[in-house]
């Protein structure tokens, strides 16, 4: 509803200077050197028949048929002038019962309507602000207006306006004819009138507005970083003479007005009097008005340049309608105005503003990221890869060599599993939560920066200063080392984030405990000082520990190696064991990539070209808005699995040899990482590949602690697969053993991998040979080993 | 009948004191002459024919700099030079009409011409009127091509450029200008301005505008105090866009035509040639009557671009601009010294100079000879490429071990302060300037700001963190400038030893995250209301600590304090050596050609897998692929720093007995 009438004394506009105004080119001129100006823009003669317009404009009102009903009663009456079938005529009814008061002209129906190039459309579009009076003009025509009579009884809603105009009615009635003073139609009006912009038009960014778009209808895209409060914006000022007692309205169509001082009346001209005019608040109109900022989008923003910024006037409905942090696309007048700075005496300078006529939300939150149709194509293309899986992952941190299945890990926690909310509101979470552990060194914290950089709401933190939530933190000097320690957190819990917290192993007690809450229940609880109250934190911990005496000791056992209780062990969904120990192979090829990428300044040819942190950003958004479910048919395939690796550790568990505990939290990591798997492949439902790839990952992880961690039960592993082959050949008593028995028997108690590590290292030594089918193992020489 | 004026030849003097009337005189020639079409006047490409007339550098040369010239003594609308780093491209642009035309009282159509000026033509006769005609014969009537945009870019001169470079281009600018007597009245000003301090002549238009305040107020009471107030809004306003809390700068807004405005980048530096405009002084007189009725209005307005602050500080329409390798560099000795192109010269006193400077560098760590070896690979250093989250060629220093000597005591004996009393120690200079209240970092960074073409000491105190913006930020429409806003090539000495037990603030903590991110990246954010924008920099550092630092550094290398020795400083070099060494700094760290041969390659990689074989068996600690990256780094450095551009044997087992000497010394440092 406009504000018609309101009492306060801040005039917006003050009277400021002389104005000339340019309707047809947004172009507003001020004070002394524009009066040469102003004569010359009064010159201005353009070819266009506005009177003709004018009846097109009339015609498209009373002859645009919305498409919908076009083709729903086209049939039933073609004959029946229904204004029910007219989509503006329709519009204008409500308005004039008051139940709506803008009038939104779609550019699309106008477009719709004539198909003649360089039409009405296209003028329209470049001289927004004469199309819109031309329109008011059309509606309002004393004669032939187009606004009907209401259809309903509006007497309730009364607001001051209609007694001013019943009072002025009764006063006109007793006046003669020619007396009547000029009465603006904007005084009555009750609705504001709109383009829409057509739909297919291309938002541009702040800095692509330029001088050839005043007066234009554009649209531009960006931030609203800042928004003024409304404020009543004066649009006709009422005025009362002393002497004669005429009313005199003076319509103000821009920021600055010269208000009337002498009276204009035929009363006071004929007696010769000066009569004084005096502002009447009552009888002024105002509209609200707010001034907005907008900015421009990162995207927007070339390489090495800072973001511009708009200011832009919204009037009337349009007020209130943004907030600061909004992501809007907002079409409107790109209107110029001469610059009011103090240099403005002699120039032919100007400001800019857009004069909003649409505003369109474009997103309701930031965390949701904008996506640009080059992007969203990049990562359509990327999703019917087969490989998608394998790039994205090797795309994870290229700066560091090797750690493959780490990485895969740490794509699946970038993705995360689907969160549950039970009917009960119990929640099941779906972020993963990984430890690295191992020797400094070995890239464990370039890791962590690297996730926190791709994720969208990354912290990174280490665990020895990592006391609290808050943003301050102080400095301290370490009595042993002399060393400057940065003590106290600056960690922002990462609310739907991933929160990386470097060594993990250094932190409190008492501010690890605080973590198990938040790995598992997804919330903080506070009890102090008698507030209790439960906050949420949505995030997914990677945590990065090192062995308890800095370096793995192949001496102790892993437990006796990682300082970290059981009770957080098992809430990591995946725990890696990163060794650095010399490795003819791998020290080379890690030399090689090291001395490669300071050769050639790029990373050496991987089998594919790796993603940039942008668009994996991208494919992870995307991947997230997935909510894959699984089939019944694979529960049955999980549980087995489960029942297996419980076995497994059963079995360990007798020979005192259990590196990790398998807790039911198991099952729920396999299908966290496989749901992850299937939003990777932005696919709906869990396949069994998925399921099969996370429990690969999960056996990986523990081979990591068991098999790497401990040579000697390295070993012990190979050599003791190798004992049961010889044992199988004994047995057999051939030197030609059958590969599936070997498989079978040695798969009951090791996996797959182990016994393919084992006849690989046997190989090597010359022991056996496998054949080209793999499906027989020969010794070799049998002779001399007896 | 149009006024046929005498169509003069212009001087190169003409072109730098009336440009505007030479660019009219131009075009009025060229309308005569060939009857062009008004509307196609843009056709006429200006800064190419500004170009040719300024095409050797002794003619640039003449041209005044604001960079060493107080604003007022150079005129009006007349050319100037500006070497400066771009602040903000965000200013956005502004919209005016490039040309219009007058018509006279007996209808006589004249074209005006109104670019690089603010100001409209000055000589419209009261008879002519202005014909801002849009619907000419030949343009339709959307045609709105008179009404044209331009770049606002916020400049300030070059951040951290030392005292030599300074001085140097004030010297070739003094050169031109003697050869040349003509124009007394300037040269005479420049000639006082050479006598007193350089201090002065780099007089900032913070301290203007404080003049102007000074000058201006006595108008009435009533204004006094709003101007004031404004006064002092304003100058906040200037200093906070200047990397360097309370240094002298000179700024300015920088106007740039033309629609590739995308080539310049924040933290730039460029020198612009343009029309400068002074920035209005009568701003009480003229605007107080409007800024009163105005007062209302202006505080609905209050997130507008002030125009208060563009008009309050000079202004300039650039015509053309440079933005060579030369000034990314920032070493003005490579402009002359790529102009002869004696590389071979240089290269060959490479391991001479080489021998000089690290004496020089050594003299002010007590003759430690390690430490100034990784000083100059640190000051060879240089990010030469990045890609996919890489970046190489990054290497921040540090080396730990310092001894902290307060500056107030004079240094008398050789002899090294234990920390502890170090520590102690008061500090006198004032908390939150950036300079160096330790002794001993005063002495490296007179060493290196004698190098060096720019550099700036950064002590690392509470104060300082908690209270200066390392980084830039903006709030709502202005950007800020933060310390680490500078150009390429500019280096910071940061001193670890002055920092104190205590809390750090919000600031301080970002800041923190801004060295750390910068270390680490070298890469800076920009934060903005809503979202951050990441730059990429190049920025060297050194910093200095007495235990092992924590900022992320590279590279840790401990001083040997035994043998410090202050009178070892060589205070006074000869210049010629100095220049010296600035010669072969600038010319050896831009060395593109670097490339490390298969087989080179190949002695790396075994050398790798053998060390850590080695180590595995003798049960020390291996080195791992930090340790190799660091060297890779290195090799690159000690390549350079010999002049050459090919990695060889030799120069990677220099290479690996230096980072080994290093090492060594970590551990003897560490079991202390």
């Amino acid at each position: 509803m406009p504000v018609t009438v309101t009492y306060t004394t801040t005039f917006l506009i003050m009277a400021m200077s002389w104005q000339v105004k340019l309707w047809d080119y947004g172009v507003v001129s001020t004070n002394h050197s524009v009066d040469k100006m102003a004569q010359a823009f009064q010159t201005i003669k353009i070819n266009v028949n506005y009177s003709k317009d004018k009846n097109s404009i009339k015609a498209f009102f009373e002859r645009f048929e919305d498409r919908n009903s076009r083709n729903g009663e086209m049939e039933i009456d073609i004959e029946n002038d229904n204004p029910e079938n007219y989509k503006y005529l329709r519009q204008l009814q409500t308005i004039s019962n008051r139940e709506n008061d803008n009038l939104v002209i779609e550019l699309d129906d106008i477009a719709d309507w004539e198909d003649r190039e360089d039409g009405l459309l296209h003028r329209i579009q470049r001289n927004v602000r004469r199309y819109i009076d031309l329109f008011y003009q059309v509606i309002d025509n004393k004669d032939d207006g187009l606004m009907p009579k209401p259809t309903k009884t509006v007497g309730i809603e009364d607001d001051a306006i209609d007694v001013l105009m019943q009072h002025r009615k009764d006063r006109d009635a007793q006046r003669p004819e020619g007396d009547r003073g000029y009465f603006p139609a904007t005084l009555t009006r009750r609705y504001t009138l709109y383009f829409k912009s057509l739909k297919d038009e291309p938002a541009l960014s702040i800095r692509k507005v330029g001088g050839f778009h005043v007066g234009q209808l554009v649209t531009v895209q960006g931030i609203i970083t800042r928004v003024h409060d409304v404020k009543p914006f004066l649009v006709v000022a009422g005025f009362t003479c002393e002497m004669c007692g005429e009313e005199v309205f003076q319509e103000v169509t821009k920021k600055t007005y010269h208000p009337l001082v002498e009276c204009p009346s035929e009363n006071c001209r004929t007696n010769n009097v000066r009569g004084k005019l005096h502002m009447q608040t009552r009888s002024c109109k105002f509209i609200p008005f707010q001034e907005v900022k907008m900015q421009e989008l990162t995207e927007q923003v070339p390489v090495g340049h800072i973001p511009r910024s708009m200011t832009i006037f919204l009037y009337g409905p349009l007020t209130r309608t943004t907030n600061p942090g909004d992501i809007v696309s907002i079409s409107g007048i790109f209107q110029a105005t001469p610059h009011q700075g103090h240099r403005s005496s002699n120039t032919l300078l100007t400001d800019v503003y857009l004069e909003g006529q649409n505003v369109r939300q474009l997103k309701k939150q930031y965390d949701k990221m904008d996506r640009d149709p080059i992007i969203q194509q990049k990562v359509r293309d990327l999703a019917r890869d087969p490989n998608i899986y394998t790039l994205l992952a090797k795309s994870i941190a290229p700066e560091i060599y090797g750690h493959e299945d780490v990485k895969r890990a740490l794509l699946l926690q970038l993705i995360g599993g689907v969160t549950k909310t039970m009917g009960d509101g119990m929640k099941i979470r779906g972020d993963l939560n990984i430890c690295l552990m191992g020797d400094p060194g070995v890239a464990k914290s370039q890791l962590l920066k690297y996730i926190c950089k791709v994720a969208p709401r990354g912290v990174y933190t280490t665990g020895r200063g990592s006391s609290g939530v808050g943003l301050t933190a102080s400095v301290e000097r370490d009595p042993v080392t002399d060393e400057m320690i940065l003590e106290g957190g600056a960690l922002v819990l990462a609310d739907n984030g991933i929160c990386c917290i470097d060594e993990f192993d250094k932190m409190e007690d008492g501010d690890r405990t605080a973590i198990h809450e938040v790995m598992e229940q997804q919330t903080i609880s506070i009890s102090k000082a008698g507030i209790t109250t439960t906050l949420n934190a949505r995030t997914s911990i990677l945590a990065a520990a090192n062995p308890i005496y800095g370096r793995y000791n192949p001496k102790l056992s892993p437990t006796h190696n990682i300082n970290l209780p059981a009770a957080l062990m098992s809430r990591f969904d995946i725990l890696f064991l990163i060794l650095d120990r010399p490795n003819f192979d791998l020290d080379e090829a890690l030399a090689n990539h090291v001395a490669h990428v300071h050769r050639k300044g790029t990373h050496p040819d991987m089998d594919m070209e790796v993603l940039d942190v942008n668009t994996i950003r991208h494919y992870i958004a995307e991947a997230r808005t997935k909510r894959p479910i699984v089939p019944s048919e694979l529960g049955e395939y999980i549980v087995d699995s489960y029942v297996k690796i419980r076995q497994e550790q059963a079995n360990e568990q007798a020979r005192k040899k259990e590196h990790s505990h398998i807790s039911p939290r198991t099952i729920l990591a396999v299908i966290r990482m496989a749901t992850a798997l299937a939003r990777i492949r932005l696919a709906d439902k869990v396949e069994r590949d998925d399921v099969q790839e996370a429990l690969r990952l999960l056996e990986v992880s523990k081979d990591s602690l068991k098999d790497k961690s401990d040579p000697s039960n390295n070993k012990s592993s190979i050599s003791a697969i190798y004992t049961i082959i010889n044992e199988i050949r004994d047995r057999e008593d051939n030197s030609t053993l059958d590969y599936n028995q070997i498989a079978q028997e040695v798969t009951s108690r090791y996996t797959g991998d182990q016994l393919e590590e084992c006849i690989l290292e046997y190989e090597k030594v010359n022991i056996w040979k496998r054949n080209d089918e793999k499906t027989t193992l020969t010794y070799i020489n049998r002779e001399d080993n007896d | 009948m149009i006024m046929m004026k005498e169509i003069k030849e212009f001087s190169t003097l003409d072109y730098i004191f009336k440009p505007l009337d030479a660019v009219r005189n131009l075009l009025e020639k060229q309308q005569q002459s060939n009857l062009i079409e008004t509307s196609n006047i843009d056709e006429f490409d200006i800064p190419t024919y500004f170009k040719n007339v300024f095409n050797t550098t002794e003619d640039l040369m003449k041209i005044p700099s604001l960079n060493d010239t107080p604003i007022f003594d150079i005129p009006n609308h007349s050319l100037v030079r500006f070497r400066a780093m771009i602040q903000n491209t965000g200013l956005g642009h502004e919209i005016y009409a490039s040309s219009y035309e007058t018509r006279s009282q007996n209808g006589q159509k004249k074209w005006k011409f109104n670019k690089y000026t603010d100001d409209m033509d000055m000589d419209i006769d009261d008879n002519e009127i202005l014909d801002f005609d849009l619907n000419s014969e030949s343009s339709s009537i959307y045609n709105n091509n008179q009404l044209e945009e331009r770049h606002l870019y916020y400049c300030v001169s070059v951040p951290g450029e030392t005292d030599w470079n300074i001085i140097y281009f004030l010297n070739v600018y003094v050169y031109a200008y003697n050869n040349n007597s003509r124009r007394k009245q300037s040269s005479s000003s420049t000639e006082t301005s050479i006598g007193t301090s350089i201090e002065e002549i780099i007089r900032s238009t913070a301290n203007l505008s404080l003049d102007n305040d000074g000058n201006n107020n006595n108008n009435n009471n009533n204004n006094n105090k709003t101007t004031g107030e404004r006064n002092s809004r304003l100058l906040k306003k200037l200093v906070s866009k200047y990397p360097f809390p309370n240094e002298h700068h000179v700024a300015a807004i920088v106007k740039i035509y033309g629609k590739d405005d995308d080539i310049l980048k924040v933290a730039e530096v460029v020198e612009f040639i343009g029309v400068l405009i002074h920035p209005s002084i009568n701003i009480n007189e003229s605007n107080n009557n409007k800024n009163d009725n105005n007062n209302l209005q202006e505080d609905g307005n209050e997130f507008c671009f002030d125009s208060m602050t563009i008009s309050n500080i000079p202004c300039m329409h650039s015509i053309f601009y440079s933005n060579n390798n030369i000034h990314h560099s920032g070493n003005p000795l490579l402009l002359t010294y790529y102009n002869n192109n004696n590389l071979y010269e240089v290269n060959c006193q490479a391991s001479d100079t080489r021998r000089n400077l690290l004496q020089y560098i050594a003299s002010v760590f007590g003759g430690d000879e390690v430490v100034a070896e990784f000083v100059l690979l640190q000051l060879l250093s240089r990010v030469y490429s990045r890609k996919n989250g890489l970046t190489l060629g990054k290497f921040t220093l540090n080396i730990c071990n310092i001894p902290y000597i307060p500056s107030t005591i004079a240094i008398t004996s050789s002899s090294s302060f234990p920390p502890s009393v170090a520590s102690s120690a008061s500090i006198t200079s004032s908390p939150s300037t950036l300079v160096h209240t330790n002794q001993f970092s005063k002495n490296v960074s007179k060493v290196l700001s004698s190098i060096l073409p720019k550099y700036h000491d950064l002590p690392l105190t509470l104060s300082t963190l908690n209270e200066i913006d390392y980084f830039p930020n903006s709030n709502s429409d202005e950007l800020d400038s933060g310390v680490f806003q500078v150009s390429k090539g500019t280096w910071f000495l940061i001193d670890e030893t002055v920092m104190k037990e205590g809390k750090l603030n919000d600031t301080g903590v970002r800041n923190l995250q801004a060295l750390n991110n910068l270390i680490d990246n070298q890469r800076l954010l920009y934060t903005f209301p809503f979202y951050d924008f990441e730059f990429e920099t190049d920025i060297g550092i050194i910093v200095l600590s007495e235990a092992k630092p924590f900022l992320p550094v590279d590279c840790i290398l401990p001083l040997l304090t035994n043998n410090y020795n202050n009178n070892n400083y060589n205070k006074d070099l000869p210049e010629e050596i100095l220049v010296e060494f600035r010669k072969y700094l600038g010319v050896h760290r831009y060395i593109e050609n670097y490339f490390i041969p298969d087989d080179v390659s190949k002695y790396i990689e075994n050398q790798f897998v053998i060390q850590r074989r080695n180590a595995s068996r003798n049960g020390q600690i291996f080195i791992n692929h930090f340790d190799l990256q660091l060297r890779m780094t290195l090799a690159r450095l000690v390549t350079l720093s010999f002049g050459e551009s090919k990695l060889t044997e030799e120069l990677w087992d220099y290479t690996e007995r230096l980072d080994e000497q290093r090492k060594q010394r970590m551990e003897n440092f560490e079991q202390r």
